[in-house]
């Protein structure tokens, strides 16, 4: 018989399968990752480098 | 000036635009320094000087003319022989290749044609871009320009060995866990792995899908900052290739202070087991740092380790699958520890490998915000050892060799891993005298703040 998970804790239960919001669509690509580092970079203030 | 191969890109474009000299002037004044340095070096597979030559009359006719002529008109360059060219073999320091031209031409040396650059010809490197140390078992080791008995690094060993020898004056490389930074560090010149995605891989052999960056080896800062410029940016062609906008980088490379800027110094990790030589060029380069108003903190790194298995499962993984069919009917055209490191990609599982990408999706923007918090670029070795001797790194040197080369590529690695763009400055000798680099890692898509760094940091040695 299989364990009843659906008691326990979302993430117990859900664990690494839990979807991301953009799931359900492929990964985004690794470069779109750094490239939203990138913009929330950004945003934060930082002294005038160039 | 008596050799025109001691000018800076700017410098000798200065010189052109004058009328000091001629391209074909230029391009002579390297091909003597080829006769001179090729047999010691063996840094070029390739030297196609007639082609050269043509171009470079060309440009001279165009100036003649008042023709419009690129940013880089007459300036010669070599590339590392996995930069493909219609027409013309790319062995890719490989057998298997050494006898089937290329089809289409690389983006990036679409665009340095396009700029005016002046291609020599293809330059040395390790089979398959797989090595550190520039060994091949096809057409022999590129030798270190400062000493020959010594290693001139690898993958990009040619494009360090050409660009340190003065024979060009620039080159390309590509950088997948170190291959342009380890041969650059080693023989003493500038090398840039931009951020992935940065710079088109169009048309390049690949080796790694997820961590192959081409890159720039040059003499100086600036003249690093004048061929990114050229190269950066969107190609339709690449899919992986990033549509943010390029920030020029040359006008940032320039004598300055770095007040306002934080640099991190890690606690952990980068800095652990490093020789005296390079702890001593770290100390050294801490200190200049701060005289040029760098605001130095320490930055705990905490867990690359995980990093550098998770980059070498990437980098097998993928060149397996790129090389299973040659391995299967080709196998002895492979250079034996080159077979058999690509071989260990097999023993890798799919989910093992997936979980590896998808944990990266989330470990690099924690790092990310990590490294915010403390500082906008850090500091770190490119080797955490001196420079090794040829023979002392002969992977058929038996296990001692062996563990050597893997110390080669630890601290470079991670940063492929992390997809963040670095740049390696020289930063003093070690005891043998030989060249021996720092590097600076900062967010993606900042290589301008790199340049503004190391360019600053070259300024004051």
């Amino acid at each position: 018989m299989k364990e009843d998970n659906r008691s326990k804790p979302a993430e117990e239960s859900a664990g690494s399968m839990e979807r991301r919001p953009d799931n359900g669509r492929p990964d985004p690509s690794f470069v779109s990752v750094l490239e939203h580092i990138a913009e929330a970079l950004t945003d934060h203030e930082r002294p005038n480098r160039s | 000036m008596n050799d025109l191969t001691d000018l800076s890109i700017s410098g000798a474009i200065s010189g052109l635009e004058r009328g000091d000299f001629t391209a074909v002037e230029l391009l002579r004044a390297c091909l003597s320094k080829i006769e001179t340095r090729q047999p010691e070096t063996n840094a070029f597979i390739d030297l196609r000087a007639e082609e050269a030559m043509a171009v470079a009359r060309d440009v001279d006719d165009r100036r003649r003319n008042g023709d419009a002529v690129g940013p880089l008109s007459g300036i010669p360059l070599a590339h590392k022989d996995m930069f493909f060219r219609e027409g013309r073999i790319s062995t890719c320091g490989s057998k298997i290749l050494a006898d089937r031209p290329a089809t289409t031409t690389a983006t990036v040396l679409g665009r340095l044609d396009a700029a005016g650059a002046v291609d020599l010809g293809t330059l040395n490197m390790s089979e398959f871009a797989l090595g550190p140390t520039g060994h091949n078992a096809h057409y022999g080791p590129a030798r270190n320009p400062h000493n020959p008995d010594f290693i001139s690094g690898g993958s990009s060993s040619g494009s360090g060995a050409a660009v340190g020898a003065g024979m060009v004056f620039g080159a390309l490389g590509s950088d997948t866990a170190g291959s342009v930074r380890i041969p650059a560090s080693l023989c003493g010149a500038v090398g840039l792995k931009p951020t992935m995605g940065r710079v088109s891989g169009y048309g390049t052999m690949p080796l790694s899908k997820s961590l192959d960056t081409v890159g720039v080896l040059a003499r100086s800062v600036a003249d690093c900052a004048l061929i990114f410029d050229i190269i950066a940016g969107h190609d339709p062609r690449d899919p992986d290739s990033s549509r943010k906008p390029v920030d020029p980088c040359r006008a940032a490379a320039v004598a300055g202070d770095l007040v306002g800027i934080k640099i991190g110094r890690p606690t952990d990790y980068y800095f652990d087991g490093v020789h005296d030589d390079v702890a001593r060029a770290l100390d050294a380069a801490i200190s200049r740092l701060g005289d040029l108003g760098a605001e130095i903190v320490d930055l705990p790194i905490h867990h690359h380790e995980p990093a550098i298995e998770a980059a070498t499962i990437l980098v097998t993984s993928e060149a397996a699958a790129l090389h299973a069919e040659w391995l299967a009917n080709r196998p002895e055209d492979y250079g034996r520890p080159v077979r058999e490191r690509i071989e260990t990609g097999f023993t890798r599982s799919a989910p093992e490998y997936l979980k590896i990408l998808s944990d990266r999706q989330i470990r690099v923007p924690m790092f990310a915000e990590h490294m915010r918090t403390h500082c906008d670029a850090f500091l770190a070795p490119v080797m955490d050892l001196p420079t090794p001797t040829i023979e002392e790194s002969d992977s058929e040197g038996g296990p001692a060799s062996l563990e050597l080369i893997s110390r080669l590529n630890c601290k470079t690695r991670t940063v492929n891993y992390l997809g963040f763009p670095a740049i390696t400055v020289p930063a003093g000798t070690d005891t043998n005298g030989m060249p021996l680099g720092i590097q600076f890692v900062s967010q993606p898509f900042s290589e301008r703040l790199l340049f503004k760094i190391a360019a600053a940091f070259e300024l004051i040695k």
